[in-house]
């Protein structure tokens, strides 16, 4: 008798996304903390409150701060989100409750198990998204059409972030101490070194070479871009490309560390 | 021959004598030395935690100085903003360092590691583990603070000695802050309670005047605002900070010792019920 094989199929990567959706069934409360309630502190407590203190002091950004913010506070809620999707739970699926090794015993490969698992990622930063867009619009925080292309920017901004992140998660043997340095020395300083509050020109030069590297900026220029107009087409496609590099990498990374983790 | 030995509990004082038999043993000590022998390996972690605010005060007061202009802080005083944001760094960090420490570790230790009832099972009573924990959070807390005061004075931020009292201060804050916390985590079932942990904490970091004066809310808004824990311990640390004192202080010591109180009292309660019985 000759073992059974499934042809690979790219829609094996809609069986894992399948199963998150059934076990995020579960987590809907903490979705909805992260999803509306936390956009809608920073919108108003930053945007809004510290907003309303900038346009008062003869704002110099050319339009009012909610609409310079809002962008960029979408775009670095994305990012954040799925450095945490793309740290813990996969950490979890190979070493904690090994959902993985699961997945590896039917005809899915390690290849299709990750990119299932970063689309999972991608599906929730989109849905996300959209639902800030729709509460920046609310407050009046967007002023043209263009700014809707904020959500698939956020979108790649974050993958381009989240990609390594599973690359690193599927290397990590131990109880995961490295993700918070990861969040405590990468993801926080990057929030708040990109140009999210202010243009990164008021950065002395180190700050400004510490936002030229962090793929949040080039994301963060994109979005305010789409929401301002104010980016030249060359800045695009530059950093376009940056993000993509990431992501490219991330990916291909991430597959490695996938295959290798699942062969042992 | 000596003397027999004492019991620990018969050094402990009036107050705790007359608590029902068996809550404390005079031993939190051993708690206590018990998380200094489990973070000797995990230094990094603890050290790492000091640079959070250091972050938003490099990145907000930095950034933001030309976009917001000067501050007016207590007493009519002008004040850059990285001076206005600093001391409400400070009093926030107290805060969410306090709040994680006794929420989210507290609720593993105590649902997962079970290492209450293996505390329990010995000869400390609920009072001790409770003293105990949040002594630590509070030594933690003390560094942290500590070392950030320093980088403000070297920054020159700090207005008068004064200042030197925001260290006790924002302790008194942390402490009452962790025993609400650790109280709060005795009621919480499963692992996603912890979410409406930072349903309260989040709102309070972002409103309660870290960033700018409370005068840029309606009315009703700021009534809200300034009765939250947080916005009296800004205030505090901030008037400290720039030696503007006025009996109002007396209110924020108050408000926080209060809440210190509450939370150590329905923490031992808990702990007593869900451990020992």
């Amino acid at each position: 008798m000759s073992a059974v094989t499934a042809p690979p199929s790219r829609s094996h990567l809609w069986q894992v996304v399948e199963y998150q959706l059934y076990v995020g069934r579960r987590i809907w409360r903490s979705m909805f903390i992260v999803g509306v309630f936390t956009p809608l502190a920073y919108v108003l407590s930053l945007g809004i409150g510290l907003g309303t203190v900038v346009n008062n002091h003869g704002n110099s950004l050319g339009v009012p701060y909610l609409v310079y913010v809002a962008p960029a506070f979408l775009t670095a809620a994305a990012l954040q989100i799925a450095a945490a999707d793309s740290a813990y739970p996969i950490m979890a699926g190979f070493k904690w409750i090994r959902t993985f090794h699961g997945m590896a015993a039917t005809p899915l490969t390690p290849a299709q198990i990750c990119d299932g698992q970063l689309m999972w990622v991608a599906l929730r930063i989109f849905a996300n998204s959209l639902v800030y867009l729709a509460i920046m619009a609310a407050f009046g925080g967007t002023e043209r059409w263009w700014v809707v292309l904020c959500v698939p920017i956020a979108t790649l901004t974050a993958m381009a972030f989240a990609a390594p992140v599973a690359a690193i998660a599927a290397t990590m043997e131990n109880e995961g101490n490295g993700f918070n340095m990861l969040f405590r020395f990468v993801v926080t300083p990057m929030f708040l070194f990109s140009g999210t509050f202010y243009p990164v020109s008021e950065l002395p030069e180190w700050g400004r070479w510490l936002a030229y590297i962090s793929p949040l900026w080039h994301g963060t220029e994109l979005a305010r871009g789409s929401a301002i107009g104010h980016l030249a087409g060359t800045a695009v496609l530059g950093h376009l490309a940056y993000l993509l590099l990431w992501f490219v990498v991330g990916l291909g990374l991430a597959r490695w560390r996938f295959g290798v983790r699942l062969s042992k | 021959m000596s003397a027999p030995p004492i019991a620990p509990g018969a050094r402990a004082s009036a107050t705790f004598r007359i608590l029902p038999p068996g809550m404390y043993a005079g031993r939190s000590h051993v708690v206590l030395e018990r998380a200094f022998k489990v973070y000797r390996r995990g230094w990094m972690l603890i050290f790492s935690g000091f640079f959070e605010p250091l972050f938003y005060l490099f990145s907000l007061g930095t950034g933001l100085h030309n976009l917001v202009g000067t501050v007016t802080g207590p007493g009519g005083h002008e004040l850059s903003y990285t001076a206005f944001i600093a001391p409400a760094l400070l009093a926030s960090s107290a805060m969410n360092g306090a709040i994680y420490d006794s929420t989210m570790n507290v609720f593993f230790k105590m649902k997962y590691g079970k290492l209450y009832d293996a505390m329990l099972a010995t000869s400390l009573g609920p009072l001790d583990v409770a003293v105990g924990e949040i002594g630590w959070a509070l030594i933690r807390g003390g560094l942290y603070s500590a070392g950030f005061m320093i980088v403000m004075v070297a920054m020159g931020l700090t207005a008068s000695w004064w200042a030197a009292a925001m260290l006790p201060a924002a302790l008194l804050i942390a402490f009452a802050f962790g025993a609400v916390g650790m109280a709060v985590t005795t009621y919480m079932k499963t692992f996603q309670d912890l979410d409406m942990v930072q349903v309260a904490v989040l709102p309070m970091f972002l409103f309660s005047g870290t960033f700018y004066n409370l005068h840029v809310y309606p009315t009703w808004l700021r009534i809200i605002v300034e009765c939250l824990p947080l916005n009296h311990g800004i205030e505090l640390l901030r008037a400290l900070n720039a030696g503007v004192l006025d009996w109002s202080m007396l209110g924020h010591l108050a408000y926080f010792a209060v809440m210190a109180a509450v939370g150590v009292a329905v923490t031992a309660k808990r702990l007593d019920k869900l451990l020992l019985r």
